[in-house]
């Protein structure tokens, strides 16, 4: 009998998978902008106009704004540099287009200068660079972090979707990957070459309710192609090099995954969201992963709500009903101690 | 395999003839069935031959008693003239009722081998004596075997048609054993042949109008029945309701085949029932108008637009709302189509979220419109937005906080002025054009005494002679960061400088401070339109707010990301866009409702279907961010 109960709870366990933990912060978690996995670095908003630093037991202010700002802030892996988000009218004026102020600093400093205006920041190549697009100029702008004589800038042609952002990767100083959506509303991932100036499309898609969504990981661009339409259920992730653009299927499915494609620096897998809705019954999605190598699908959350993955330093978290859960990395950041370790 | 329809009508009068033509001196038997009109050729010869015979051997003067049309049948090669001739399914009222043919003949609704009955040949059974009588007459004898005819003929005559119309129930079906139901129960009733008289009528109306119309070689008897035929259509639909005519329409047509009824109320595309006006045609109308490229298309057009969005859905992706620039692609017909039937938010307007910043505004003035459908509205798609809100402030009294402003130096004045302004051509005083044109007839002297034009960069041509001329204010679409768009003055080809445009529009929708709670746009709605707010908690409220609140539609604020996870995606934390939304309907069965919903950046007609699951996140994150968390989730009735 007690082997049966136990057999029974394993089962469960296996059907329903096990519940995440919930990402513990000293600070509320609602004004936490970036926690590095050490706990070494806290960026967190303070009331509706200043975005503070704390490490090692010292706070300092590093940005303030008008009062009704709102603050995002980004980083990689390389944990060398972040942008800093600033939209001063965040409370005021609801708007995907409103452009928004983009700073930017190196991980941990106190010191943080404006780098442009624009919608939506991307850090690159080892931190080193970042792009900025601007929704208003339809214009993707990148800024090399340290030598300013390196900027450059691509116009999109895209007239079709006003709110429109493009997904953007650097290559390398020269090579840039970014998606854009011709007069029929088709999207295509181009590759500027930014000596010779010119576009190469590298892959596009046949009809309007597809999106392209990408990233890299170790020299391989991993791409996705999924569906907005309810009514014509594909998805599908390929993978190529970066020379020849040699697509290889990892995976295919007649679902409507919401895609969001995430690769980490350090793991050979691609995370995304999957629908996971039975026919007939309400829509549900979770995170999958597929690794690269043997192109094995893996569930890696059952909650059937996860729409978003989001990566904090290396960290993977799931927001879900407002908390969030951790996928991977320490869900205990509160009883990390924040001394630095000289 | 189903014979096409009018096979099936001639063949079932082939079947019928067979049955007859053991009666009829017809020499030759048909052979095959193209040989049917020879046939009613024949027939129709012989019928006039026959009649001419009558009329000589019995003469127009002889009066036929009670008693011998008692005892009368009417002539069968008369009856197989009939049978030939009308549409097969007022025949089959025949069945049902004997007299119903008294009523068919009163309503016109049977011909015989001439074309409509005026006169019906009788022959007396015992002596064999044939009678031809009026239409009038026969239908007054028919009265005894047949009571009732009488009553019924003065229930649906002009002075009676209306109350008459007024006092019948109109069941529609809601399933294919019900529709059958309804018609088989038509059927049965005896008022039926008066109330197929009304489509009949409408449809012979309608051709006598074309008719009228085109043709100019009309003899003046021609031209006189025709008149006659209209006046008396127009007659009919004076009194009676597009809904009435259009019921007995359907029924009419589907007395042989049911399916002609049942389709249009059984139809499972919002286009069928928009073109069927169980649902507004506004729902359809701007699509057609971006499918199309025109602001005003005709019926035909209409009925051809519904029919393409039905059978191409992927229409909907974009095209249907080229010039309206919104999120995209929105959803394909079929899915738009779902949603459109539970939509309760009135849209008889075009919007272009694409061109507002401030998104809110795109949000308060859709409710401003559902609980104001009156208001005037402006045809530019941008300015209806501000000339909603300026309607708020104003009816609110707080236009002292309107924050646009267009100022110059009035050399008359010595001083600087400054004008408040609606974005656009509007029906207002305070209208940009007019503001402006008042402004520059004070500076300089104008070219023309009329107002400026407002036009888009995209728009404004230098090159084009209406642009050379006259006074042009141009929205500066290129380079618009703010709401409205940066303007440029243009007059005779010269830019006025001197005049400049002031503030920019940060409306709230909720309020973040205390202090400013009702400045917000959804206080301004409740005191300017005396509405109520309540807070929707959870799924269950909402859908009792939905039950009990018919006018009811549920409005909120929430992170984009947890809203369109699709669209927008993000990769930090508490990373959030705050957008505004509103809910109006809930479809699906139990395990599957979703809720229609359209973001202030979505074409205000190509709502979405979205999971409460969804909403709930959006807003939760959203509250967490707050300043006063609030729950910004709420039911507006």
């Amino acid at each position: 009998m007690a082997l049966f109960k136990v057999i029974i709870t394993i089962l469960i366990g296996f059907c329903f998978g096990e519940k995440l933990p919930e990402l513990m912060t000293k600070q509320a978690l609602q004004n936490i902008k970036l926690i590095t996995k050490d706990g070494k670095y806290t960026y967190y908003q303070r009331g509706s106009e200043s975005l503070l630093l704390s490490s090692n037991y010292t706070v300092k202010e590093i940005l303030k704004l008008e009062s009704g700002s709102y603050f995002d802030v980004i980083s990689t892996e390389n944990r060398k540099r972040i942008l800093i988000i600033a939209d001063k009218d965040f409370h005021k004026k609801h708007s995907i287009t409103q452009p928004r102020t983009i700073y930017f600093s190196s991980l941990g400093s106190d010191q943080v200068l404006k780098l442009a205006e624009g919608n939506s920041a991307q850090l690159h190549l080892n931190d080193e660079w970042a792009s900025v697009y601007s929704i208003v100029e339809k214009k993707i702008s990148f800024f090399n972090l340290s030598n300013n004589d390196l900027d450059f800038s691509i116009k999109l042609s895209n007239n079709f979707n006003p709110f429109f952002t493009p997904k953007i990767e650097m290559l390398n100083s020269d090579r840039v990957l970014y998606t854009d959506i011709n007069n029929e509303g088709l999207t295509g991932l181009l590759s500027y070459n930014r000596t010779t100036k010119k576009n190469k499309l590298v892959y596009k898609v046949d009809e309007a309710y597809f999106k392209i969504e990408f990233c890299l990981h170790n020299k391989k661009l991993i791409l996705g192609h999924f569906s907005f339409d309810r009514d014509n259920k594909y998805s599908q992730i390929l993978i190529s090099d970066l020379k020849k653009y040699d697509f290889k299927e990892l995976y295919l499915s007649m679902t409507k995954d919401i895609g969001n494609l995430f690769c980490p620096l350090k793991e050979d897998k691609v995370y995304f969201i999957k629908d996971t809705s039975k026919k007939g019954k309400r829509f549900t999605s979770d995170v999958f992963s597929i690794d690269l190598n043997s192109k094995k699908l893996e569930q890696r959350t059952s909650m059937n709500t996860i729409t978003q993955i989001i990566s904090m330093d290396g960290m993977l978290l799931v927001p879900s009903k407002g908390k969030y859960y951790v996928l991977k990395g320490n869900s205990k950041l509160n009883t990390l101690d924040q001394l630095e370790d000289n | 395999m189903t014979l096409p329809q009018f096979w099936q009508n001639l063949f079932f009068r082939f079947c019928l003839f067979l049955v007859f033509s053991v009666q009829n001196t017809v020499a030759e038997s048909p052979g095959i069935i193209d040989s049917l009109q020879k046939i009613m050729d024949e027939q129709k010869n012989l019928f006039i031959k026959k009649r001419d015979d009558l009329r000589a051997s019995i003469g127009l003067a002889t009066p036929i008693s009670q008693e011998q049309f008692n005892e009368s049948i009417i002539h069968p090669d008369f009856i197989a003239g009939v049978i030939l001739n009308s549409a097969p399914r007022y025949l089959y009222l025949l069945d049902n009722d004997v007299c119903n043919f008294s009523s068919l003949v009163e309503n016109s609704l049977i011909k015989s081998a001439i074309g409509s009955i005026n006169e019906i040949p009788v022959i007396v059974k015992s002596n064999k004596r044939p009678f031809l009588l009026s239409k009038e007459e026969f239908i007054k004898l028919s009265e005894v075997k047949c009571p009732g005819l009488k009553r019924k003929g003065e229930l649906f005559s002009p002075k009676n048609l209306r109350a008459t119309l007024n006092s019948l129930k109109y069941p529609e079906p809601k399933n294919t054993n019900e529709c059958h139901k309804i018609v088989d129960d038509w059927k049965e009733n005896n008022f039926l042949p008066y109330l197929c008289r009304i489509p009949n009528l409408m449809t012979k109306g309608r051709n006598a109008k074309y008719i009228l119309e085109k043709k100019k070689d009309l003899s003046l008897r021609e031209r006189r029945e025709l008149r006659r035929i209209k006046l008396l259509a127009d007659s009919v639909a004076e009194r009676s309701t597009f809904k009435q005519r259009q019921y007995f329409g359907f029924l009419c047509d589907g007395l042989l085949n049911k399916e002609r009824f049942c389709n249009p109320y059984l139809a499972a595309d919002a286009w069928t029932k928009i073109l069927n006006r169980n649902l507004p045609s506004y729902l359809l109308e701007y699509k057609c108008h971006s499918l199309y490229g025109k602001k005003k298309i005709s019926t035909a057009q209409f009925r051809a637009c519904a029919l393409k969005v039905k059978t191409e859905p992927e229409l909907c992706y974009w095209k249907s709302s080229r010039g309206h620039p919104a999120l995209l692609p929105a959803n394909n017909c079929d899915e738009t189509s779902d949603a459109l039937q539970e939509v309760r938010l009135k849209t008889d307007y075009n919007d272009c979220p694409g061109l507002i910043m401030n998104n809110s505004l795109n949000n308060i003035q859709r409710l401003y419109a559902h609980f104001n459908p009156e208001a005037k509205t402006s045809n530019d798609c941008s300015s209806i937005v501000y000339k909603s809100l300026a309607d708020l402030y104003f009816l609110n009294k707080i236009e002292d906080r309107w924050p646009l402003n267009i100022c110059y130096f009035d050399r008359i004045e010595d001083d600087r002025i400054c004008k408040i302004y609606i974005p656009g051509e509007q029906d207002s005083e305070h209208a940009e054009d007019k503001v402006v044109t008042g402004i520059l007839k004070r500076m300089m002297p104008l070219p023309t005494n009329n107002l400026c034009k407002v036009v888009t960069s995209d728009e404004f041509n230098p090159v084009l002679l209406e642009y050379k001329v006259g006074c042009h204010i141009i929205k500066d679409m290129k380079n618009c960061r703010q709401s409205p768009c940066p303007r440029r003055i243009v007059v005779k080809e010269k830019t006025i400088e001197g005049v400049e445009y002031i503030g920019t529009m940060k409306q709230n929708y909720i309020p973040s401070t205390y202090a400013k709670k009702r400045f917000a746009g959804i206080h301004i709605l409740e005191e300017s339109l005396k509405i109520k707010n309540k807070s929707i908690n959870n799924f269950t409220e909402l859908m009792v707010f939905f039950k009990q609140k018919k006018k009811g539609v549920i409005h909120g604020v929430g992170c984009i990301e947890d809203l369109l996870p699709e669209f927008f995606q993000t990769n930090t934390i508490n990373s959030c866009k705050p957008m505004s939304f509103i809910i109006d309907g809930i479809v699906g069965g139990l395990d599957n409702k979703k809720l229609v919903f359209r973001s202030a950046i979505d074409h205000v007609h190509a709502p979405r279907m979205i999971n409460w699951q969804n909403i709930f996140d959006a807003v939760s994150r959203y509250r967490d961010i707050h300043p006063l968390k609030n729950w910004t989730l709420y039911g507006a009735f």
